[in-house]
């Protein structure tokens, strides 16, 4: 290791090297990455999951999970449910299906059940 | 606009016909060929295809991923949930209408089914009828998405509202009043506008203040 790439993994932050660390993680999975996910078209994206919660929707509670790739975050939720075993804040998964404006006129993306595949933590 | 409906009885059809005249592009899904047939010579400028719409295939087949709307309009409430969902969790389409044949069936249209806009023909007889018949109660006439609903108020004579002005009433946040109708004509309210007995005051609320609303308008 050379003295400058020394220094530059001293010098960048946790959460920088994490998310640099999950973009490499992202781009090795060889899916599309969240930021070019076009609304309506059935993709497989891959993230990790930066938070989850119920939500009480219509009467009855929807898990909704924030997933991230390290660029751009999408909101996947999971409805009827209050949690899925092993889906928690850290895992990361691989989701497919369609995406939704998460509001109308919002450019930030949602997806209502998609399928869903566990990739473990790290 | 590109819209699809499913289910060609008289509703359906009718709704189709009426969009295509208004220049969009209308898809009508029918299950039965002999109804297909029948319809298809009465209706210009609207595209028939005989599929079961409560098949993801035959949905997809159509062309719904690139529908604007979905208008479930069979006279089947189970079915008309199964489009709604196939249409909202599957295709993704921005706008979703169902009908509501049954009114005990109402609760279920909702948003878990990916309906935004659930359609009950009773429903809106009762809120037509109590329009026209109540003076001093708050009407429900519309239901928004983001639970937003459009109310009607008909101030009464004895109507603690009745001389002041929108500003004087402090009206509570979460509500706003959207139009005033006084003999036949519409004023668009301003915070200056004084209402009288017999307004009818048009206002858009959230559930929750609906009460506040109506301690302000009622005596």
């Amino acid at each position: 290791m050379g003295i400058r790439s020394l220094i530059a993994r001293l010098s960048t932050t946790v959460e920088e090297a994490d998310a640099e660390q999950l973009r490499a993680f992202c781009a090795q999975q060889g899916q599309v990455a969240i930021k070019d996910v076009a609304p309506r078209t059935e993709v497989t994206v891959v993230g990790q999951i930066s938070s989850i919660r119920t939500v009480p929707h219509a009467g009855s509670p929807w898990l909704e999970v924030t997933m991230s790739d390290g660029d751009e975050s999408l909101v996947v939720m999971w409805t009827g449910r209050r949690a899925i075993a092993g889906v928690s804040p850290g895992k990361r998964l691989a989701v497919k299906g369609r995406a939704l404006p998460l509001a109308p006129g919002s450019t930030r993306l949602k997806m209502l059940n998609p399928a869903y595949e566990l990739l473990g933590t790290c | 606009m590109k819209v699809a409906i499913a289910g060609a009885g008289a509703v359906g059809t009718f709704i189709a016909r009426d969009l295509a005249a208004a220049g969009h592009e209308v898809h009508l899904l029918e299950r039965e060929a002999k109804v297909v047939d029948k319809g298809r010579s009465a209706t210009d400028n609207v595209q028939w295809h005989t599929v079961d719409a409560c098949e993801y295939d035959s949905l997809n087949a159509v062309g719904v991923g690139e529908v604007d709307v979905v208008v479930a309009a069979t006279g089947d409430d189970e079915d008309n949930l199964v489009i709604s969902l196939l249409a909202k969790q599957e295709f993704a389409v921005p706008r979703v209408i169902a009908r509501v044949n049954n009114p005990k069936n109402h609760w279920l249209f909702d948003e878990s089914w990916g309906v935004d806009v659930a359609v009950s023909t009773p429903h809106l007889l009762t809120a037509l009828v109590e329009e026209a018949v109540s003076v001093g109660s708050l009407v429900r006439l519309l239901n928004l998405d983001g639970g937003a609903r459009l109310v009607e108020f008909t101030l009464a004579a004895d109507s603690p509202a009745a001389g002041r002005s929108l500003a004087d009433l402090a009206v509570p946040r979460d509500a706003s009043i959207v139009a005033v109708v006084r003999s036949r004509h519409v004023i668009v309210p301003r915070g200056d506008t004084v209402l009288a007995a017999g307004d009818e005051v048009i206002a858009l609320v959230t559930g929750d203040v609906e009460d506040q609303l109506v301690r302000l308008l009622a005596s």
